[in-house]
């Protein structure tokens, strides 16, 4: 199951990137791979505790509008102890048809702990994720761009570990700003 | 590049960079950890209220029956820690509920003469049932069983541990978003102070006039024996309505069942059997012990032969579901002689070779045994349709017990046997 979507992950992207090396005159097709981090305060107790989670991101979807792109994301969010594995909707947008453009993403979805590592005592769960974020373009040539983009995310998520007969049971709502570096194709 | 879009654009890419510093300090995850554990809590009942609570009551149906013992046409049900039915079985195809006694803590129960014996928490009581409408307490001998969920009680308190309530526990555990490393704080509550004592209330066994193979209560000639988890406890009851308390005797854990045969004494643990000599009754002597794996096993005996039977379950910590055959010619050393594989055994009942062997939720299993090297090979009948805990073979007359009620066969001819009447139990 996981080195599937793994495997499904890796081909549709690599069949999309490859795809564009095709020119066409409208391009209707959006793509972007994101690499950063989402930075926090994981309190421990009254104790700030600031981390940063490495995070990847990717979006496919179709250009409606230079303003308004819609597809789906998905990535990996390495919390701590928690791997969340997003499937959301996204939009996307460009403000300018300039070289140098603002633009803006919000997504909002499912994250899902189905690829984090489970112990025989632990149960992962993941929950809602919302991500808007906002960030320029650089256009590079070729139908290409380089982003910068800073954003909120806010991830749900439940681990519960059993100790025996008793559990400790943890709903956590990750609360993070995101900082990413991407490529858009 | 134009110029219009620039100062936008410069405006745009200032804010994205402090934007992250403004939203810091929103930006704290939440954390809400919750605790959820068992605990055991205790019930205390005071020994006034104790002996206040046994008395008789009008006829009930059967709610969760334990062990059962026979006596006459008489048959005694137990009702697990509530008491004891009495049931008129002159005409074993219409059985009769006759009244109810109530007993609180009662597992066990032992007939001689017009006497009842029973357990009641940490005593032991007697009734006189001589008439089974009026029936009568007719002593109490105090502190019997004082080792009531392995607590020593008082002989001079007051109160005692009558129960466990298992009870489940969520607590809040604080906003602390450190992993998972909370509950270490609680692990020891899980204990399970009930695991020992457990271990003997479930299983159902009956006894004299006759009891089955998972008794805990044996007459035998002027004595009464009773195990209790670590001990044989021998009672003189010469005088039937003034048992006295002889000697006790330490067997080590895990004691499941009791069964005389001829002048010995054959005590099933969880470890193994245990074969005492009863020829002098008041003071049993260790012959031997036969060891096996964990597991629970009741014990019958006919003959040079014993028959144990092992099972796994929650409280019986075994993994092997087994009838064992042991030659016992010579007491001081058993010598196992076959192993037969079984689903689930239970108790047992052996009456001249024919072999009555409860498999829990697959049935009852009857097996002719007179050559006991071929067991498995002669399965008489298989009873699947109930579940079976326990049976008494009565010459004629098969008790058994399961789940769902009392059955009686008639076995008279073995290639056809018969249901006879059937008590249920009202849920």
């Amino acid at each position: 199951m996981k080195f599937l979507y793994l495997i499904n992950l890796f081909l549709f992207t690599s069949g999309m990137t490859m795809a564009q090396t095709v020119e066409q005159p409208v391009k209707r097709y959006m793509g972007t791979v994101e690499l950063g981090y989402l930075y926090g305060n994981n309190k421990q107790g009254d104790l700030d505790n600031f981390v940063a989670a490495p995070s990847v991101e990717i979006f496919n979807g179709v250009r409606l509008h230079r303003l308004l792109a819609v597809g789906a994301t998905t990535g990996f969010d390495f919390y701590n102890n928690l791997l969340i594995t997003p499937f959301a909707l996204g939009i996307r947008g460009e403000v300018f048809n300039t070289r140098i453009s603002p633009i803006y993403s919000i997504d909002a979805g499912y994250g899902s702990a189905f690829l984090s590592h489970e112990s025989d005592n632990e149960k992962k769960k993941g929950g809602w994720m919302f991500n808007p974020a906002l960030g320029f373009r650089v256009r590079s040539g070729n139908g290409t761009a380089y982003t910068f983009a800073t954003g909120y995310k806010t991830q749900e998520a439940e681990t519960s570990t059993f100790w025996g007969s008793s559990m400790t049971d943890q709903k956590i709502t990750y609360k993070r700003v995101s900082v990413q570096l991407g490529f858009m194709f | 590049m134009r110029k219009g879009p620039l100062p936008v654009l410069q405006q745009a890419i200032a804010l994205l960079l402090f934007l992250p510093a403004m939203l810091l300090s929103s930006c704290a995850d939440e954390c809400e950890t919750t605790t959820t554990y068992t605990v055991y809590e205790p019930v205390y009942m005071l020994r006034a209220e104790l002996q206040n609570a046994v008395k008789v009551a009008p006829a009930q149906t059967l709610r969760e029956p334990g062990k059962i013992y026979t006596k006459g046409h008489y048959l005694f049900i137990n009702e697990i820690e509530k008491g004891v039915h009495i049931v008129d079985n002159s005409n074993p195809t219409a059985p009769r509920f006759l009244s109810f006694i109530n007993i609180p803590g009662n597992l066990d129960m032992a007939v001689k003469g017009n006497i009842l014996y029973a357990d009641n928490y940490i005593d032991l009581v007697a009734f006189d049932i001589s008439n089974p409408l009026d029936v009568k307490l007719v002593n109490r001998v105090e502190n019997v069983f004082p080792t009531y969920f392995g607590m020593l009680v008082n002989d001079t308190s007051s109160v005692f541990i009558s129960e466990f309530v298992e009870t489940q526990l969520t607590q809040p555990a604080g906003t602390d978003c450190n992993s998972a490393g909370l509950g270490w704080r609680n692990g020891w509550m899980t204990l399970d102070g009930r695991a020992f004592a457990s271990a003997s209330v479930v299983q159902p066994s009956n006894s004299a006039g006759k009891g089955g193979s998972m008794a805990r209560f044996t007459i035998s000639g002027n004595h009464l024996y009773t195990v209790s988890n670590s001990d044989l406890q021998v009672l003189d009851i010469s005088n039937a309505t003034d048992p006295k308390k002889g000697e006790k005797i330490r067997l080590g854990w895990g004691i499941e069942t009791i069964f005389p045969y001829q002048d010995k004494l054959f005590i099933g643990s969880t470890t193994g059997m245990h074969i005492y000599d009863n020829s002098n009754p008041t003071s049993p002597v260790h012959l031997s012990t036969y060891a096996h794996v964990n597991s629970c096993d009741p014990v019958v005996v006919e003959g040079d032969l014993a028959w144990v039977t092992l099972r796994s379950g929650n409280a019986c910590a075994g993994f092997t579901n087994q009838l064992e055959v042991i030659n016992i010619s010579d007491p001081r050393s058993p010598k196992l002689v076959k192993t037969y594989p079984m689903q689930n055994p239970h108790g047992l009942g052996i009456d001249r070779s024919t072999l009555f062997l409860c498999e829990g939720k697959y049935g009852l299993k009857i097996f002719d045994a007179k050559d006991h090297l071929k067991v498995s090979d002669n399965l008489i009948s298989h009873f699947k349709e109930h579940d079976a805990f326990d049976v008494i073979p009565m010459g004629s007359n098969l008790l058994l017990i399961g789940q769902d009620g009392l059955y009686q066969y008639d076995y008279s001819n073995l290639e056809d046997i018969k249901l006879l009447s059937k008590l249920p139990v009202s849920h």
